[in-house]
């Protein structure tokens, strides 16, 4: 180091979180154990929200309901990652390129992020069904949510 | 100006851990509860103003991720990253401009998410202050030692302060500590930063507290629509005073309150008080530790024994929800007035490490 270079000050604190699901999160991590993709429910707007949570996006009012929702819809967006990100849950590398899409669950009226099977964009299209698939040992938590793949 | 007027507050069972409520569902249930009150609509809220940390919360632009569950979503939103009592000087101002005429003002806090002693390392210096190991509770002792010596106090002062402390929060439902303690109890756990005992300092607490203000002609409607008289029990902000001292703590007096008295001062000016010790009813303060009970006493320029209510609720030894603990005060003031228990109050609220910023305000009946 020379007298005239700059001084910076290498520090690694570390932080780690215990997010809380909450009440609403909770029941749609159990409901992956069970295989089933759960929403909450208004009644007045009506409006049907994945994953549920407590206040409508609609009105403002408690989502009193959680339902059960078919586990497949239409893909509406999605785009392909191509950079190296770290799984904040296990601290392994993803590999790359996968893509993740968002997908409108049937009976809902929200969209849905999460993994597609497939790989490259090009064989992607906005309106296509997909369907969730789900691996076999199931534990309660996003993981037993594998992907969405084609369903048609 | 237009007066601010406070319609309503909430706040929920404060503990060590709610892990069974997201943040946002802690958020959510103080601000159902407070509408509910007041019978006041969702539409009817013109603008929200929240208060959290990103750091506590542990996501980046923390106050967007509350805003569906304060129901922010289409209104003017904005946020204060500082204590709650601090958020309420922002919505304050947007009802004082006449720009709008209702203000939800929502803080949360969840201590038992994240790792509050890391999280408050990071604040100090990382170059002079951070290899000492320095967080909130390490400042407390040195503030202690600070305020000891200088006034010649032997410990047994800081044990008298928190039973007081523990004994107050005992008979208030919605505290952390909820068991009387008396001095020879609270002098006998481990020091965790010398001379401070466990038990000497406030608790990390989750919880949050909403409180929703109005001018005054939408405080006669609600008054009016609610079968209540309007008026006669219409709680009002009367004076506010903010005040910012050094960062380091090398550069403050800690055994002193500090910038305390100034905002003090501010607020029982516009507020035309001019003997706080017997014109107040009620004194609510952040205490986070019991050498800061004794100082912020001295700093809202109240007599050692005698004068309001002080810290009935237990402050902030009580429960400390994070950026919510300021605004909590602030409800236990109101709720105090609007059921008749004395005209004026103070509340408190602090930022920063031992007191660098407080926030002070002064509340009426009418
Ligand atoms: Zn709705």
């Amino acid at each position: 180091m020379s007298e005239q270079d700059p001084i910076v000050v290498r520090c690694t604190p570390e932080l780690t979180y215990r997010y809380a699901a909450g009440r609403y999160g909770s029941r749609f991590l159990r409901g992956l154990k069970e295989g089933r993709i759960l929403a909450s429910r208004c009644r007045r707007c009506p409006r049907t929200l994945v994953p549920p949570r407590i206040a409508c996006t609609g009105c403002f009012g408690r989502m009193e309901e959680v339902v059960e929702v078919p586990p497949r819809g239409e893909l509406l967006a999605y785009t392909q990652v191509t950079f190296p990100f770290l799984d904040p849950f296990t601290g392994v590398k993803r590999p790359i390129p996968y893509c993740y899409g968002m997908v409108r669950f049937e009976g809902t009226d929200n969209t849905f992020q999460y993994f597609l099977a497939e790989k490259n964009p090009a064989n992607l299209r906005v309106g296509q069904r997909v369907r969730a698939v789900f691996r076999e040992e199931r534990k309660g938590e996003m993981a037993d949510l594998v992907c969405l793949e084609a369903a048609e | 100006m237009q007066p601010v007027v406070i319609l309503g507050a909430a706040q929920t069972r404060h503990a060590a851990r709610r892990p069974e409520a997201s943040y946002a569902e802690l958020a959510f249930e103080v601000v159902a509860d407070v509408l509910a009150r007041t019978g006041v609509g969702h539409d009817r809220i013109d603008t929200v103003i929240t208060a959290s940390s990103d750091f506590w919360d542990g996501r980046t632009i923390s106050d967007m991720s509350v805003q569906d569950a304060v129901g922010a979503a289409g209104k003017s939103a904005s946020k204060v990253s500082m204590d709650g009592a601090f958020a309420l000087v922002y919505g304050a101002a947007r009802i004082a401009s006449g720009a709008y005429r209702t203000c939800l003002v929502v803080a949360h806090g969840k201590a038992s998410e994240g790792m509050p002693r890391a999280i408050a390392s990071a604040a100090f210096d990382p170059i002079y202050e951070r290899p000492l190991g320095p967080d909130d509770r390490v400042a407390l002792g040195l503030q202690a030692r600070r305020f000891l010596d200088l006034r010649g106090l032997g410990e047994e002062v800081l044990a008298e302060a928190a039973a007081q402390a523990w004994t107050a929060a005992a008979s208030n439902p919605n505290a952390e500590r909820r068991e009387a303690r008396t001095a020879v109890q609270v002098s006998s756990d481990a020091l965790v930063a010398d001379p401070l005992r466990g038990s000497q300092l406030a608790p990390d607490s989750d919880g949050a507290c909403a409180i929703l203000l109005a001018d005054e002609q939408t405080a006669a409607q609600v008054a009016a629509a609610s079968g209540r008289e309007g008026g006669s029990t219409t709680v009002r902000l009367e004076g506010f005073g903010l005040s910012t001292d050094m960062h380091g703590l090398g550069d403050r007096d800690l055994g002193t309150a500090g910038v305390l008295p100034r905002a003090a001062r501010s607020a029982y000016e516009q507020a035309g008080i001019h003997e706080p010790g017997r014109e107040l009813d009620v004194a609510e303060t952040y205490d986070a530790s019991s050498a800061q009970t004794l100082l912020w006493r001295e700093g809202l320029g109240l007599p050692p024994t005698g004068g309001p209510a002080w810290n009935p609720s237990g402050g902030a030894m009580g429960a400390q929800p994070g950026f919510a603990t300021g605004l909590v005060r602030v409800a236990e003031v109101f709720e105090r007035l609007a059921r008749g228990e004395g005209r004026t109050g103070v509340a408190h609220g602090m930022t920063g490490f031992v007191g660098q910023a407080h926030c002070v305000w002064v509340l009426r009946r009418r």
